[in-house]
């Protein structure tokens, strides 16, 4: 278990460099300069001077490169150049936990509805329930977020007035965003606890069990259940991948102060301090996240076992 | 091939299209997707305007004498825009899938086929690919590259798309094609000495062809909705040029006014992406009925 710990700690290493790279040199493909965007309207080439000073622009490419690497570590993310140069790292802290909540009550309520959907469509296999819920599964991963968002505000707020229809002040304001986000994940959720319920209701221990003389309910609960839940753990780790670019939609449109937002407002000012942060963090968050699914993994099933074989 | 085992195969596709035309699942789908293709494709004869023509006399019409659906805020016709939109998304959705089927399998194929370095190169990248959510990827990628003239764009979205989406099909070919290189009948014809060309091309191409034909499905359904969603972002398809997503993102100041606004450009694109994942489910119920539950 721990070598295998090391090892994957190990490997998210390369793969955040190379997230870093990327993002970084892709900064310098893009069209215009990011002063343009500082200077605004006087063009005094002293200015432009030190302002492309003050932002280490003047340096060779690998070098600003490894420049942003060695401040990232120290978390200094740089100044934003849209936002009246205020430190990234500052508007990170301010606006992630937003953002944070925002997706841990959207991987709840998928999970809160997703489980028990699949598991009843799996019990009630060809069933009426079954159709039912495989039907909305389709229907769901069909609709995205930007559509749902609007026509439940159209619905829940404008029409019925139930809810606020934007803002983010209260509980009442979070209805909405995290319904629009749980929506997809609360269906891949559905689909495969189904076909992962399906699966181990067809083995030997299952048949066991029921000759043994449990009552149905009994075998689903004890035998049948973890041993389903097992593949699910690995969409719900791969939903906050999701989560995090259905916030970009999904704040932007119920104008939620978070991440997303401000990201979206960043490539729309070609603010690259921000966008490489940004890709940054999520990175880190989405191979957090699946390290922990992998080693919950290990945790609940002892047969999985992380020696030298991987 | 031997005539017998022709026989079998025609026997065997007829059976899955008869079991296709049996769902009505697919069915309707396929109907949807034949007539959108069809509308995108006769969208300047169907649609009565230009895509870009403005109306300053009927601006946020209802449906009206000369103007099917109505018009929007500036006044272009809702119907021609819904029209030229289905290009869009068809186009993308069909010709960014095709670039990354042509990838994935080549890559796929040669990382099962030829192992050792080419295998290792293959799985190490597609992880490093799957470590970032992939449309985040895209919306990063088009983003700090917002290109400035309408056909950059359109080439920018086309790349993205296709950079972020291949993986996970080289990863099935690969996967699909590492099992079928162990069975009987590829050795049989290694060991009378067929060429390695050819045993690609004759003996596993073939065999591959329905779980890529499923995936590629599945998957023209997540191009559209990638496409929709940086549109909507305002970097995807810019005007004057319409995109479902742009319409979407457009109508929200009306919301109260003029809910069809949304409501027009939201169902084509749900139907649209609906109809491919249904077809995609009802093939794989076709082509390979031991998988069906």
């Amino acid at each position: 278990m721990l070598p295998y710990l090391g090892k994957r700690l190990l490997l998210a290493i390369p793969t955040l460099i190379g997230v870093s790279f990327v993002t970084f040199f892709l900064g310098f493909l893009a069209p215009g300069s990011p002063i343009d965007l500082l200077m605004g309207q006087h063009g005094d080439p002293a200015v432009r001077r030190r302002l492309e000073h003050q932002y280490g622009l003047d340096l060779p490419p690998l070098q600003q490169y490894r420049r942003f690497l060695t401040n990232a570590v120290r978390g200094n993310l740089g100044y934003s150049f849209a936002n009246g140069e205020r430190p990234v790292s500052q508007m990170i802290a301010e606006q992630f936990p937003t953002t944070a909540l925002l997706a841990c009550l959207a991987i709840c309520t998928a999970m809160l509805l997703g489980l028990p959907a699949g598991l009843i469509a799996a019990i009630r296999h060809n069933g009426l329930p079954d159709r039912l819920v495989m039907s909305g599964v389709l229907l769901l991963v069909s609709t995205p977020p930007f559509v749902l968002a609007p026509l439940l505000m159209l619905l829940l707020a404008l029409r019925l007035e139930w809810l606020p229809s934007s803002g983010w002040e209260g509980p009442q304001y979070w209805v909405m965003p995290v319904l629009v986000l749980a929506a997809r994940p609360a269906a891949l959720m559905a689909r495969l606890m189904r076909s992962s319920m399906l699966d181990v209701l067809r083995q030997d221990y299952i048949r066991t069990a029921h000759a043994k003389g449990l009552t149905s309910a009994q075998v689903i609960r004890r035998h049948a259940l973890k041993n389903a839940f097992l593949p699910v753990l690995t969409v719900v780790g791969n939903s906050f991948g999701y989560l995090l670019t259905g916030s970009f939609v999904v704040e932007t449109i119920f104008g939620i102060p978070g991440i997303g937002y401000e990201s979206v407002h960043s490539i729309l000012a070609r603010d690259y301090p921000v966008i490489q942060a940004v890709a940054l963090l999520v990175a880190t968050i989405f191979i957090t996240v699946n390290l922990i699914v992998d080693l919950l993994y290990a945790l609940v099933d002892p047969r999985v076992r992380y020696e030298a074989a991987r | 091939m031997t005539a017998d085992a022709m026989h079998a195969q025609s026997a065997r596709e007829r059976s899955a299209v008869q079991r296709l035309l049996r769902n009505p699942a697919a069915v309707v789908s396929a109907s949807v997707i034949a007539a959108m293709v069809i509308g995108a494709a006769l969208a300047p004869w169907l649609a009565g305007y230009s895509y870009d023509a403005v109306d300053r006399a009927n601006v946020l019409s209802g449906p009206m004498a000369g103007h099917l659906l109505g018009t929007d805020n500036q006044g272009q016709d809702i119907w021609a825009r819904l029209l030229f939109g289905a290009r869009v998304s068809l186009a993308i959705g069909i010709i960014v899938e095709a670039i990354e089927v042509l990838i994935g399998v080549s890559l796929g194929l040669l990382a099962a086929y030829r192992g050792g370095l080419w295998d290792t190169l293959l799985m190490r990248v597609t992880d490093a690919m799957f470590a970032f959510p992939d449309l985040l990827f895209a919306i990063l990628l088009v983003g700090i590259l917002r290109p400035t003239s309408p056909f950059a764009g359109f080439l920018t979205v086309f790349v993205a798309l296709a950079l972020v989406n291949w993986p996970s099909m080289a990863r099935i070919v690969r996967g699909q094609a590492l099992a079928l290189r162990e069975k009987e009948f590829v050795e049989a014809a290694r060991a009378i000495g067929v060429p390695d060309r050819q045993i690609i091309l004759r003996h596993l191409l073939p065999n591959l062809l329905s779980p890529i034909l499923v995936a590629a499905t599945v998957d023209i359904a997540n191009v559209v909705l990638a496409e929709a969603t940086l549109s909507f972002l305002g970097i995807g398809i810019q005007p004057p040029y319409p995109s479902w997503g742009r319409m979407i993102s457009d109508s929200l100041p009306y919301l109260r006014s003029a809910p069809m606004l949304l409501v027009y450009p939201a169902a084509a694109l749900a139907m649209l992406v609906l109809s491919f994942n249904f077809l995609g489910d009802a093939l794989r119920d076709a082509l390979d009925p031991r998988l069906r539950r």
